[in-house]
C-alpha cells in the first residue's frame, strides 16, 4: 500500500513537473502513453522477472486486446459499449491465446521458449494484417470522447491512465506476494527445487503466462483509445523487443521497473529525445544499453535503486531522522551532574523515588506507560550515550555508566532510592548497587543483562551492522525486543527513533559489554533486597540466564508468562504492580 | 494444378535463401552455443555497404554498368565477414557465460544497434538494387496434354539456385573434407574435447561467425531485389531463416536447408487458397511452435533412443 501511495505521488509529481516544464499538456499524453506501456511493462515482470519466462510473444496481446477495442467500438453503436465489451473480448482472446500458447510453449526453456514466442509474436502480427479490417485504423474514438480536445481532455486521460496503471500495480503487487508470486519466483530460480517442492510447473507457467498476457491485452486496449491510430506493425517484432527493453532496463523484478523502463523507452524519445535524436540514433543507443544491462546490471534500474538505497543512502537519511526527531520538544528536565554530564530525565508523581534504568537503545520513553506508580515519585532518566543525554567517551563501559547514574541520584539528592532496570539499565543497576550500595535501597531487575554475560551467535555482529545501516532493520529489531506488542508500529516507530539518538558507537560497544559482562565476583555479600523479573516468552535473555542471576544476587525470581523481554511495555499494569508489591513486601 | 507448379518454381528459390541464412545461423548455434537474432539485420547492413560501393563504382565511373554490381559484392562479403569477427572478438568472446535467455538479449541488443546503424548513416527509405540476372522471365508453356501449364520462373531466381546449389555443395565439402571444417564441427560437438586435442576454439567460434555473416550477406544480396534495400528487409527471411533452422533441427546443418527449402514452398503453397491468402507467414509460425514442442530435435532427425 505505501509503495502505491508513493508511486501515485511520482506519478502526479511527474506530471505537474512535465507540465512545468513544457508550459503544455501535451507532456501529460506522452506521460499516459508510458503508463498504457507501463502496464504492459508489469505483465513483463511478472512473467520474464519474476518466472523466469523469457517470451517476446507479448506484444501480439497487446495487439490482440487494441485491435480488438477497434473492432467493437466500429461495430457496435455508441463508442462506450464497444470500449468495454471490444476491452472484455480482447482480454477473454488473449487468455484463450495464451492458454493455447503457453500450455505447449511453456515447456520449452531458453532458447526454444524465444523462438516459440516470436513465432506466435510475428505470426499474430502477420494475421492481424491480413485480417479484413482496414489497416491502418484511424480515429478510434477517444475514451474521454466527451471530454473535448484540449488541455482538459490531456489532463483527465492522465488521472483516468493513472488510476488505472495503479489498480493494475496493486493488483501485480498482491499476485506478486500471495503464494502464487512465491511459486513463480521459485520456478525461477530453480525449476528442480520447484518441482521437487510440489510446484506444478506447467500450470504456475501458465497462470504465469496468462496473468502477464491479460495485463498487456488491458494495456493494448487503453492503448487503442488513447492513440486512435493503430497498426499492426505497431505490435510487432520490434514492439516485442521494446517490451523486453522496459523490463531489462527498468528492472525486471519490481512492477516500479516497468514503469521506469517504459518512462525510459517510450517517455523521452515521445518527450524530449525524437526532437534532437537523429533518426536511427535512438534504436542503436536503446541497442547498446540493452546490451550493457544484461552483462552489467542484469537486475535493472529499480532494483538498482534499492540496492543505492539500502547501501549508500541509509546513513543519511538515518542522519535525518535522528535530526528531525531530536528538534520535536520533549517533556522533561536535564540536570547537570558534578562530573559536568548533562542527564536528560522525566518524573511524575509525589513520594519515595523511583527510578528507571532503561535497556540497550532505549531510552525514557520505555516507560512512558509506567510512570504513575502511586505513592511513588517516578523518574526515568536517559543514560549517557543515549537519548537526549550527553555522549561520552567510554561507550559501553557499564561501570561508567552506573557511575553517572551515581551522580545523578546526587545530583537530585533522591538517594537511597528504589531502582528498577530492564535489560542493559538492569546490568547498569546491579553495578551500581555493588559498588554503591548506600544510594539504592531495593532493585528490581526486569529482564536483565545475565550476569555472567550474554551469549552471542556467531553472526551477531553481521545483525549488529544491519541494525546500524538500515532503519528498516533497526525497527524490526526494536519490534522484536517489544515482545508481545511488536505489532504495535507506531510505538516501534517511536522507540525506533530514540534508539537513533543513542550513540553510534554503542551499537557494538553494548553488545561486546553485556557479552563479556561478569559481575559474580562482586555479587558476594550482595544485600540489597532484590527482585529478578522474568517475561516467559523473552526471545534475547532467556530463563536459565535471569535464574543465575538471581541466584548469585541472592534474589526473588518471578516468571511472568504470556510476556516477552520488555514487561513495562506489554503489560504496564502488571509491572506497576510487581513494582509496587515488592516494595510493601 | 498449374498455381502448384508455379507455388514450387517460386517457393524453391525463395527457401534455398531461408535454407542458407539458416545454415548460418544453425552454424553459430551449433559451434558457438548463440542463437544469433542480429544475423539478418548485420547481413542488411553489409547489402547497404553493397549498394553504396556499387553506387561509389558508378559516381567515380570505374566501373560501368551491371559489372559495379560484381565489382561491389566481394566488398559487401568482406564487410559481412569482418562484420561477424567483429561480434565475436568484440562481444560474443566475453560473454560466453551468460545464460541462454541473456544471450539471447545481447544479439537482439545487436539486433538494434545495426538497425539504429542503418537508419543513421544510411536512411530509413527503400532503395532498389540490382538483379544478377536482369532481363525478362523464362516461361514455361505445356503442349498437348499438359496445355493448361503455365510456369513463371524469374530469371534471376535461376542465379539464386544456382549460387545456393552451388554455396551449399561447397560447405558441405568445406564441412567434411578440411581441417577446418573438422574442427568446426569437433567444437560443436564436444568444445573440451576440440581444446584437447589442440583446436583453438576462440579461433573456429570466429571463424564461425565471419563465415556465417558472410553467407547471411549472399542471401542479403540474392534477396535484396525482390525487398529492395531498408533497414527490416531481412527480418522476415531471418525469422523464417531460424525457422528453417528448429525444422530442420539445430543438429544437422543441411537440414536446415531441407527446413529453407520446405517453407518457401510452403509459404507459396498456402497463397494458393484464397482463403488462407495473407496467412501464410502466420500459420508458418503456428506451426514450427508445434514442430518446437512435439520434435525439438527437428524434423529430420533420425528417431534416437536418448539424446545424444
Amino acid at each position: 500500500m505505501r509503495r502505491t501511495v508513493f508511486l501515485a505521488l511520482a506519478i502526479v509529481a511527474s506530471g505537474v513537473l512535465a507540465y512545468l516544464l513544457t508550459g503544455g499538456t501535451y507532456a501529460l499524453g506522452s506521460l499516459s502513453l508510458v503508463m498504457v506501456w507501463a502496464i504492459a511493462g508489469m505483465g513483463m515482470v511478472i512473467i520474464i522477472g519474476n518466472t523466469g519466462q523469457l517470451s517476446l510473444g507479448h506484444a501480439a496481446f497487446m495487439g490482440i486486446g487494441a485491435y480488438s477495442t477497434a473492432m467493437f467500438i466500429e461495430a457496435l453503436p455508441g463508442v462506450y459499449p464497444g470500449m468495454l465489451l471490444g476491452t472484455l473480448v480482447g482480454l477473454a482472446i488473449a487468455v484463450v491465446f495464451a492458454l493455447l500458447i503457453g500450455l505447449p510453449a511453456l515447456r520449452l526453456r531458453g532458447y526454444y521458449l524465444a523462438i516459440a514466442t516470436i513465432a506466435f509474436g510475428v505470426g499474430v502480427e502477420q494475421a492481424i494484417r491480413a485480417v479484413p479490417f482496414p489497416n491502418p485504423v484511424f480515429n478510434i474514438p477517444h475514451v474521454l470522447g466527451g471530454v473535448p480536445a484540449g488541455y482538459m481532455r490531456d489532463i483527465t486521460t492522465f488521472f483516468l491512465i493513472a488510476a488505472i496503471f495503479l489498480v493494475f500495480f496493486t493488483i501485480g503487487r498482491v499476485i506478486l506476494q500471495s503464494p502464487f508470486g512465491v511459486k513463480f519466483r521459485m520456478i525461477r530460480d530453480s525449476e528442480v527445487a520447484a518441482r521437487s517442492y510440489g510446484t506444478n510447473l506447467t500450470r504456475n507457467k501458465l497462470q504465469a503466462f496468462v496473468i502477464s498476457a491479460v495485463f498487456c491485452a488491458i494495456a493494448g486496449s487503453l492503448f487503442a483509445v488513447t492513440q486512435g491510430v493503430l497498426q499492426p506493425r505497431t505490435f510487432g517484432l520490434m514492439a516485442a523487443i521494446d517490451l523486453l527493453l522496459i523490463v531489462i532496463i527498468g528492472g525486471a523484478i519490481m512492477l516500479e521497473g516497468g514503469l521506469i523502463g517504459s518512462f525510459i523507452i517510450v517517455g523521452l524519445p515521445a518527450l524530449v529525445l525524437e526532437e534532437i535524436a537523429p533518426a536511427g540514433s535512438l534504436t542503436l543507443i536503446y541497442g547498446v544499453l540493452l546490451i550493457v544491462f544484461v552483462v552489467a546490471l542484469p537486475s535493472g534500474i529499480a532494483t538498482g535503486l534499492v540496492l543505492v538505497w539500502h547501501r549508500k543512502l541509509q546513513p543519511p537519511y538515518m542522519a535525518a531522522i535522528r535530526f528531525v526527531h531530536k528538534l520535536l520538544p520533549v517533556r522533561g528536565n536535564t540536570v547537570v551532574t558534578k562530573s559536568g554530564t548533562r542527564m536528560f530525565y522525566t518524573e511524575k508523581g509525589e513520594g519515595s523515588p523511583l527510578l528507571y534504568l532503561h535497556g540497550n537503545t532505549g531510552s525514557h520513553q520505555w516507560f512512558r506507560e509506567v510512570m504513575d506508580v502511586p505513592g511513588y515519585r517516578t523518574i526515568a532518566v536517559d543514560l549517557v550515550n543515549f537519548g537526549r543525554s550527553d555522549r561520552v567517551e567510554v561507550a559501553g563501559d557499564i561501570d561508567a555508566y552506573a557511575d553517572h547514574v551515581s551522580d545523578f541520584i546526587e545530583s537530585l539528592d533522591i538517594g537511597p532510592c528504589y531502582l528498577v532496570g530492564h535489560s542493559l539499565g538492569a546490568g547498569v543497576a546491579m553495578s551500581l548497587a555493588m559498588r554503591h550500595p548506600k544510594k539504592v535501597r531495593r532493585l528490581v531487575l526486569v529482564d536483565p543483562a545475565p550476569i555472567d554475560g550474554m551469549e552471542l551467535d556467531d553472526d551477531f555482529y553481521a545483525l549488529i551492522r544491519t541494525i546500524r545501516n538500515s532503519y528498516r532493520g533497526l525497527r524490526s529489531s526494536i519490534a522484536r525486543s517489544m515482545g508481545t506488542r511488536a505489532k504495535d508500529t507506531r510505538l516501534a516507530k517511536r522507540l525506533s527513533r530514540e534508539a537513533l539518538l543513542m550513540n553510534e558507537e554503542g551499537f557494538i560497544k553494548h553488545a561486546k559489554a553485556l557479552a563479556s559482562l561478569d559481575l559474580r565476583d562482586r555479587a558476594r555479600g550482595f544485600k540489597t533486597p532484590t527482585l529478578v523479573v522474568h517475561g516467559g516468552m523473552d526471545p534475547i535473555v532467556s530463563e536459565e540466564q535471569s535464574r543465575r542471576t538471581a541466584e548469585a544476587l541472592g534474589a526473588e525470581l518471578t516468571v511472568v508468562d504470556g510476556v516477552g523481554h520488555a514487561l513495562p511495555i506489554e503489560d504496564p499494569e502488571h509491572f506497576k504492580e510487581v513494582v509496587a508489591g515488592f516494595d510493601v513486601a | 494444378m498449374n498455381a502448384f507448379l508455379q507455388a514450387i518454381t517460386i517457393g524453391i528459390p525463395q527457401g534455398a535463401l531461408y535454407g542458407l541464412m539458416g545454415f548460418g545461423i544453425a552454424m553459430i548455434f551449433r559451434s558457438a552455443g548463440t542463437l544469433n537474432f542480429s544475423h539478418g539485420y548485420s547481413a542488411m547492413v553489409s547489402v547497404l555497404i553493397t549498394l553504396t560501393t556499387i553506387e561509389w563504382f558508378f559516381d567515380a565511373g570505374i566501373v560501368e554498368g551491371h559489372a559495379a554490381l560484381f565489382a561491389a559484392i566481394p566488398v559487401g562479403l568482406i564487410s559481412g565477414a569482418v562484420f561477424g569477427v567483429l561480434i565475436d572478438l568484440l562481444l560474443m568472446r566475453r560473454v560466453k557465460h551468460v545464460s541462454p535467455a541473456s544471450m539471447l538479449m545481447i544479439t537482439l541488443g545487436l539486433l538494434l544497434v545495426f538497425e539504429g546503424t542503418a537508419n543513421l548513416v544510411w536512411s530509413p527509405d527503400y532503395e532498389s538494387f540490382p538483379r544478377i540476372l536482369p532481363g525478362p522471365p523464362f516461361i514455361f508453356e505445356g503442349t498437348g496434354a499438359l496445355e493448361e501449364i503455365r510456369v513463371v520462373f524469374r530469371r534471376n531466381d535461376l542465379a539464386v539456385m544456382l549460387i545456393a546449389l552451388v554455396i551449399s555443395l561447397s560447405l558441405a565439402a568445406v564441412m567434411k573434407y578440411t581441417k577446418i571444417g573438422l574442427a568446426i564441427r569437433a567444437r560443436g560437438q564436444d568444445p573440451v574435447g576440440a581444446q584437447a586435442v589442440g583446436i583453438n576454439t576462440n579461433r573456429v567460434d570466429s571463424i564461425v561467425w565471419g563465415l556465417a555473416l558472410l553467407l547471411a550477406t549472399v542471401v542479403g544480396i540474392l534477396v535484396a531485389p525482390i525487398t529492395r534495400v531498408h533497414p527490416t528487409m531481412l527480418m522476415n527471411t531471418q525469422l523464417l531463416g531460424i525457422t528453417a533452422a528448429v525444422l530442420g533441427g539445430f543438429s544437422s546443418l543441411f537440414g536446415a536447408v531441407w527446413g529453407g527449402l520446405m517453407i518457401g514452398v510452403l509459404e507459396r503453397v498456402i497463397d494458393i487458397f484464397p482463403a488462407l491468402d495473407g496467412y501464410e507467414t502466420a500459420i508458418i509460425f503456428f506451426l514450427i511452435i508445434l514442430v518446437l514442442v512435439f520434435k525439438p530435435q527437428g524434423i529430420f532427425a533420425p528417431k534416437q533412443g536418448r539424446k545424444a
